[in-house]
């Protein structure tokens, strides 16, 4: 008993504080950047799980598709087809995600009401649904022990109409996304 | 000590040493069954294609497996493809995946180019290096090695990765491919030089004849020109033997039925002449009455007897001409579609059918005019090159003439054309 100490450990008030002024004035000076300007850098959106992407019309150059095998919300390994286009316009983007909560169904959705502006858009899908059209477009294969590598379809542009994509993960260098809005809302799911 | 050893045990050493050399080929065992198990492609099926300016030709391309494969390239000014299902199989570590991409809605290419190692499809004999203007082909199954278009729509696509080998199967490999695969690769050039300006025909469904005509032209040994012209001695020695038969077994009754008529009619005969030698001018009546009665049915029976094997004769004589009609006119149409540029391998052609069938070279064409002039000339012509007019006034039977003019012709390099000095 005698050897005993008894350590208290205190938050240093003015240190926390001080962190956490900076911490959200940071974000909300990221958040108001983002609001004036539009733009967002380097931005993933991953881990979720399986999610929708549905657009009007998509304008795209540079189109490059591959095969790979990745994660999905229900298997660690799953079949998918890596899209990436340099440089893309989206009409009437819509991106949504279905929870179900209880009994019900929530639909989580993004959508932006102006044309969206992309460079370096790497997405990643197990189906493309979407009336087609290519320029220069090339299916071909080549002599590879990598199986991603063997095949691989080209295209110099792309455009995609009234196109629904089921996504799992979604990655783009820059995107300007003006009029976006986030909405939650209950839907009748069967 | 140790060396001792390794000296007592020297044979256990060897042999183990054999067994570490043997290890070392498995690599190559490996490497050489996944080349012929993996021929790789992507499988493109198509309930219908209608093209404008078709044309097929022979090349070699990459696939996954290999960096050089003989393939049959078919390029379009303009398809419509209608009801495009394309499947990519990958084997990878977890098991089958595959890409899978259909298009529900028709699917407009322009500039389109495919190569492909294996066809199948409903529709006309695809010759080489020959522009069909509209071509369509129904139930279309390829597998392609690469596909390319200028401009593509694909109206309602559906664009899938899956587990599993998407639920097709490939098509079996072309004859002409797969003989030109197992050529060394100077041989399979040559080889495909020579199909394609020959314009041979390349992919023959539903023509057993035409498959067997295009493995004689693929065979390295044999001349080209022979397989084309073989068939159609194989074809027409089918049908005349049919023939032959045929007349057999319809002349045979019809002796049979004539001896059987005639039998009674002599023991008539021989009953009612005996009484004339007796009784002349009593007799005289009822024999031409029995004579008359009894030579009736002989005629008729004669008559329909002979009516009944023309009949028979006449379909089967029917398809011989057609088949060889046929076989002229390719051989016509290959002459028209050259444009005034004879090919070693054309004219080889022509003057094996000359000699074949006992005609002058301009003979061969005859329903064409302006072929037949051609022909005339460029046989002139060439006479004249090889020094066999009839200038010295000792001139050669035409056999001959034909005989020369294959000795020279065959010694020019295959693919070029016969041209005059």
């Amino acid at each position: 008993m005698n050897g005993a100490v008894v350590m208290e450990s205190k938050t240093n008030k003015k240190v926390f504080w001080g962190a956490l002024a900076s911490g959200l004035l940071a974000l909300g000076l990221l958040l108001v950047s983002f609001g004036l300007s539009g733009v967002a850098y380097a931005v993933p959106i991953a881990g979720v799980g399986d999610f929708y992407v549905e657009f009007d019309k998509l304008e795209g150059q540079g189109y490059k598709f591959y095969p790979k095998l990745g994660e999905t919300s229900s298997s660690d390994a799953a079949p998918q087809g890596t899209n990436l286009i340099e440089s893309l316009t989206i009409d009437n983007l819509q991106l949504y995600k279905d929870f179900q909560v209880g009994g019900e169904w929530i639909r989580v959705k993004i959508q932006a009401s102006k044309p969206v502006q992309i460079s370096g858009l790497q997405h990643d899908a197990g189906l493309i649904e979407a009336n087609a059209k290519f320029q220069n477009l090339l299916l071909e294969e080549n002599n590879s022990t990598d199986w991603t590598k063997q095949f691989q379809q080209t295209s110099s542009t792309i455009t995609l109409e009234n196109a629904k994509l089921k996504t799992h993960y979604l990655f783009q260098e820059t995107i300007n996304m003006n009029g976006m809005k986030l909405t939650v809302e209950k839907i009748d799911k069967k | 000590m140790k060396f001792s050893w390794l000296v007592r045990h020297k044979l256990f050493l060897f042999g183990l040493s054999i067994q570490l050399a043997a290890l070392s080929f498995f690599p190559f065992i490996q490497k050489a069954d996944a080349a012929t198990d993996d021929s790789g492609g992507f499988i493109i099926q198509a309930d219908r294609v209608v093209g404008e300016n078709m044309k097929a030709t022979i090349g070699a391309g990459e696939t996954s497996g290999t960096n050089a494969k003989p393939m049959l390239r078919i390029t379009y000014g303009s398809a419509q493809i209608y009801g495009m299902r394309l499947t990519k199989q990958f084997q990878t570590p977890g098991g089958t995946v595959s890409i899978t991409m259909k298009a529900s809605g028709p699917v407009h290419m322009k500039g389109m180019q495919v190569d492909t190692s294996a066809i199948s499809f409903k529709g006309a004999c695809v010759h080489a290096a020959k522009v069909v203007p509209n071509a369509a082909l129904e139930g279309v199954t390829m597998v392609a090695h690469s596909m390319n278009a200028a401009s593509s729509s694909l109206d309602q696509l559906q664009l899938q990765t899956v587990n599993g080998d998407g639920g097709v199967q490939k098509p079996g490999t072309l004859k002409i491919l797969q003989d030109l695969g197992s050529m060394p690769f100077e041989q399979m050039k040559k080889e495909i030089e020579k199909i394609t300006s020959g314009q041979l025909p390349l992919t023959c469904e539903g023509a057993p004849e035409e498959e067997g005509e295009l493995a004689e032209v693929t065979d390295p040994v044999e001349d080209a020109l022979e397989g084309v012209s073989d068939p159609v001695d194989e074809l027409a020695g089918g049908v005349t033997d049919q023939l032959e038969d045929t007349i057999g077994k319809v002349t045979d009754p019809l002796e049979d039925t004539i001896g059987k008529i005639t039998d009674p009619l002599e023991g008539t005969i021989g009953k009612v002449t005996d009484p004339i030698q007796d009784t002349v001018d009593k007799v005289t009546g009822p024999v031409k009455d029995t004579v008359g009665k009894a030579a009736e049915p002989v005629k008729e029976t004669v008559k329909k007897t002979a009516d009944t094997a023309k009949n028979v004769t006449e379909p089967v004589v029917e398809p011989v001409t057609k088949t060889l009609d046929q076989a002229d006119k390719t051989s016509c149409e290959k002459l028209a579609a050259a444009n005034g540029k004879i090919t070693k391998e054309l004219a080889l052609e022509l003057i094996d059918k000359a000699l074949e069938q006992n005609k002058l070279l301009e003979e061969l064409c005859p329903t064409d005019t302006t072929l037949t002039q051609y022909l005339e000339k460029w046989t002139k012509d060439l006479l004249d090159s090889l020094g066999l007019l009839s200038l010295a006034g000792i001139k050669l039977s035409e056999e001959e003439q034909l005989k020369k003019m294959r000795e020279a012709i065959a010694k020019e390099p295959d693919g070029s054309v016969i041209k005059f000095e």
